[in-house]
């Protein structure tokens, strides 16, 4: 067969894609197509085709249907990244000053499309086959329970959209509350028809349950709301405002992240879907096939119980539906560690091909996020070291001599490719490795000096983290570091003097608490004191998800009775990610920069499973065909704590995001149309002036994102009196307004303190008022 | 016939699937177009119901927010033994009825030494400005405005500056 014929055939066997491509190329070079009609476009371009089309290539390297569904839709990812970075790095280098306009990325588009379909061989059965098939009046019975979880997982969905905008429209949060059991009853579900669902039925349930629990936190607000992401938007913007993207206009580890810059221009671009949407929406709608990753990676070496009940596990730790939604860069890494995870566990394909998948995934996330990689890298380097001496103490039990031993997955080539990827992205591509070093030299200066208090009060949940610093050493910490940084600044600083400032004391604000329902009521009548109860739970629960950790490795690795066998590697590396977190808490500065929470979550996606077995093994008092219930029971009642749903039928409980209009991250993220109009209204004072602002809020909104570009190195992140400034204006938000509340963000920890108003009115004018934003001059 | 020729067999010749399997298309056809009917008819009725309309508009579109705004246009200036002051009411969302707004001097130890309340009138962009003018009396070192019966309040300390010609921006 001629080269010729070859290609002829494979594009004949791939019609249906190579002409949908086509159809939705004319549509992207169309001036002024329709929204929907371009939205479908670019969806089809970026990842609907290519999914198609790698689903073919990850036959060589996946055995299940549902694994190379999930893996073909992670290598799509990484192709929009790739395609948009080569077409940023050649137009260019001929004259074309946007490459990441609609029309060059569209080609660009198309043309990976075709490459990829002339590279692979065709299905054996075509679409137009099928569709005869289907026509003839036989099919193929549909699964069992995708109807019911069809069903149930959009009427969740609905339900998770709905609730999150009533919240934001003020009209209550009774719409969330039952998204929130809607979630629950859907992996009820999935556990007790658990038997007799397939594997491609309980992902789409869990899909859609993970889909529900993060678009009820990122739906809140009507612009960005959160923390990191508001960073992420803006370095967004600086690629998508350009039609460029330059590492050298913001050198910066975030602009260097092709998952908050390329990857969302180029689905603004292609689906005409506006940037906020794409950060609140389409981001988090690709993180929640992470749960469904554990499940099938866990399926592969572990019963339906186990690895349903990981599943369950990622999505219900806090972090995986309240901070990582805020973290969109992390969300498509985590993607792609989950994808890499059902290569590993996936023994029913060549284990070289797989290494190479494995391999190209890795660096995937070396172009997604910088921490991640870094996480990774040392993850694998030390389950490559526990591997080597596994290997070595076989070998010694067993008196066998070398080539007898089994090699793990894991290689040294891995290792290093994935970390001369990071060395080099970080390094000679983007010199963006500024914060890496920052850290380390911060950490080697502090353990140098036995230093140990630098640390996030969140190592406070570690059962090795030791004590948490309470709220009020962290502001007179605070309040230190002011000084220090005013006498540094001299008379340059122009700040207030320190004899004013003084005089009206900053004090830590106690928590917001919700009042009791008449249910709290009920059961404190009990005896039952619910808000030491609800305070109480969260810890036990972190304390019980690390001791089931313990004991699901002990009794999986050594027990007689195992949950499940789990692969070598999966030992290897939950060895690695738990001695990651383990660094990660006890070592001074890194839990301020990273997270001990967000490596946790990280850690699930390999050691989820063996959090599972614990609980599994735990229950077995209760029988062997009451264990799995329980088992299942527990975890369902777990996620509605955590979730917040418990809390809130009781009261007694800080607020939370997903389900008040009130608590930390309402008060600290969420930008309100007040505060957005104050921007707007501030925008046009002193007109072509430099002046300063002083500010607490930080919006994605047009009027302050101008005004950042404007007053680049007049604004000011915060409103801490010692910090005010003699010349500026101070813009007060929402939450300070209402409630004299704000916070400070200090050594990792916010701490909320009651703002001293009448410090601005004393020493400056209210020039600016409405009932959510007040400015000062 | 040859096993070669019994490979090209389309799909449709080959032995019927086990039972179970495959299902006449017709059935479902005809239970999938039973439930689209149903899932219309509930759509469109409860479309038909204000209440229904409201809540779904609450549920699935950005409804405007009720809050005004109160700001200086200019600098409060003393003119002619005068305090100057322009403001600036702007009303979003629902009508809550007419502002009154309040506007008055005060000394150093916080007494009043000259006020005035008027009513304000809304322009059809929802906008509303007006200039007061207070007597300047000896001791006179605030300007305070408020709007009546709302939170919104300003205030702007005079100096030696606000004896020169009033500037565009406070």
């Amino acid at each position: 067969m001629t080269a010729v014929t070859l290609l002829a055939g494979r594009v004949a066997g791939r019609r249906a894609v190579l002409g949908g491509t086509a159809l939705a190329l004319l549509i992207e070079l169309l001036p002024g197509p329709p929204t929907g009609l371009l939205a479908l476009a670019g969806l089809w371009l970026l990842f609907g085709a290519p999914t198609v089309l790698w689903y073919g290539i990850t036959d060589r390297v996946l055995s299940t249907r549902d694994g190379r569904v999930l893996l073909a839709i992670g290598l799509s990812v990484i192709t929009a990244m790739a395609v948009a970075l080569l077409v940023n790095t050649v137009l260019p280098a001929v004259g074309a000053g946007q490459p990441l306009a609609r029309t060059p990325l569209a080609v660009a588009s198309a043309l990976a499309v075709a490459v990829l379909a002339v590279a692979v061989d065709p299905p054996a059965e075509s679409l137009a086959d099928r569709l005869a098939r289907w026509r003839e009046g036989h099919a193929p019975a549909l699964p069992p329970g995708l109807i019911p979880v069809s069903v149930l997982g959009a009427v969740t969905l609905l339900l998770c959209v709905a609730g999150p905008i009533r919240l934001n429209n003020q009209a209550g949060s009774g719409v969330s509350f039952t998204a929130m059991i809607a979630v629950a009853v859907l992996l009820a579900l999935l556990m007790w028809r658990r038997r007799r669902y397939p594997a491609s039925v309980i992902v789409l349930g869990l899909f859609c349950a993970a889909a529900g629990l993060l678009l009820l936190t990122s739906l809140r607000g009507w612009y960005i709301t959160g923390h990191d992401i508001q960073q992420e938007f803006g370095v967004f913007r600086l690629t998508a405002s350009a039609d460029r993207w330059n590492i050298a206009a913001y050198r910066d580890a975030y602009n260097a992240c092709m998952s908050i810059t390329l990857l969302p221009t180029s689905l603004v671009r292609l689906t005409g879907i506006s940037g906020v949407y794409v950060f609140k929406v389409v981001l988090p709608l690709l993180f929640a096939l992470t749960p469904a990753l554990v499940y099938r990676s866990v399926r592969n070496v572990a019963p339906q119980l186990v690895a349903l009940l990981s599943a369950v596990f990622v999505m219900m730790f806090p972090t995986f539906f309240t901070d990582m939604v805020f973290i969109a860069r992390q969300e498509v890494a985590f993607v792609l560690v989950g994808c890499a995870m059902v290569v590993l566990t996936d023994a029913g394909r060549p284990l070289a091909a797989r290494r190479i998948a494995f391999t190209v995934l890795a660096l995937g996330v070396v172009l997604s996020h910088y921490a991640t990689t870094y996480i990774i890298v040392v993850t694998l380097a030390l389950a490559f070291a526990t591997d080597l001496l596994w290997r070595l103490g076989t070998r010694l039990r067993k008196r066998a001599p070398r080539e007898a031993v089994a090699r793990g997955f894991v290689t040294w080539w891995i290792v290093v490719a994935t970390a001369a990827a990071a060395a080099l992205w970080a390094g000679p591509v983007s010199h963006t490795g500024g914060q890496l070093q920052a850290t380390v030299s911060t950490t080697v200066r502090d353990l140098g000096n036995w230093q140990f208090g630098n640390r996030s009060s969140d190592v406070s949940y570690s059962l090795i983290g030791g004590a948490r610093v309470s709220p009020v050493q962290r502001l007179t910490d605070y309040r230190a570091y002011a000084v220090d940084q005013r006498a540094q600044a001299g008379a340059r600083g122009r700040y207030l003097p320190l004899t004013v400032v003084d005089s009206y004391p900053v004090r830590v604000a106690p928590d917001e608490v919700q009042p009791l329902t008449p249910l709290g009521r009920a059961v404190q009548h009990t005896g039952v004191d619910v808000k030491a109860a609800n305070s109480g739970f969260r810890v036990l629960v972190a304390v019980l998800l690390q001791l089931l950790l313990l004991l699901g490795f002990v009794t999986t690795v050594w027990g007689r009775r195992k949950s499940f066998r789990p692969a070598r590697d999966q030992v290897t590396l939950t060895v690695g990610a738990g001695a990651v977190v383990a660094m990660l808490t006890l070592l001074p500065q890194v839990s301020v920069d990273y997270g001990v929470l967000r490596a946790f979550q990280q850690g699930l996606i390999v050691f989820a499973p063996f959090v599972a077995a614990g609980l599994v093994w735990l229950c077995r008092w209760a029988g062997r065909r009451r264990a799995a219930a329980l088992a299942c029971a527990v975890s369902v009642a777990l996620l509605l704590g955590l979730t917040g749903a418990v809390p809130k039928l009781l009261g007694g409980y800080p607020p939370t995001l997903n389900l008040d209009n009130a608590g930390r991250y309402y008060d600290n993220y969420l930008i309100h149309p007040e505060e957005h109009q104050a921007f707007d209204w501030l925008l046009l004072r002193d007109a072509g002036q430099p002046v300063n602002i002083q500010s607490q809020v930080r919006s994605d909104n047009q009027p302050y994102a101008r005004l950042q570009d404007k007053l680049r190195h007049q604004a000011v992140n915060t409103v801490y009196p010692a910090f005010v400034k003699d010349n500026g204006y101070v813009f007060l938000n929402y939450a300070t307004v209402r409630k004299d509340r704000t916070s400070v963000f200090y050594q990792g920890d916010a701490v909320t303190y009651r703002y001293p108003i009448a410090f601005l009115d004393a020493t400056k004018n209210r020039i600016y008022s409405s009932d959510g934003a007040v400015i000062f001059r | 016939m040859s096993p070669f020729l019994d490979s090209l067999k389309k799909p449709s010749q080959q032995e019927p699937a086990p039972a179970g399997e495959v299902r006449p298309l017709h059935r479902r056809r005809r239970r999938l177009v039973l439930v689209v009917l149903a899932v219309l008819v509930v759509v469109v009725g409860v479309l038909l119901t204000p209440a229904a309309r409201r809540e779904l508009r609450e549920s699935f579109t950005q409804m405007p927010a009720s809050y005004s705004e109160l700001y200086f246009m200019s600098v409060p200036a003393v003119r002619h033994d005068q305090v100057v002051t322009q403001v600036a009411v702007i009303r979003h969302g629902v009508d809550t009825g007419p502002y009154r707004l309040r506007a008055w001097l005060e000394s150093p130890a916080g007494r009043t030494t000259a006020s005035a309340t008027t009513t304000l009138t809304e322009q059809p962009d929802g906008r509303m400005s007006v200039i007061v003018r207070l007597p300047l009396r000896p001791g006179s070192q605030l300007v305070r405005v408020a709007l009546v019966g709302h939170r919104e309040s300003l205030h702007f300390r005079l100096s030696p500056s606000s004896f020169e010609t009033p500037k565009s921006s406070p």
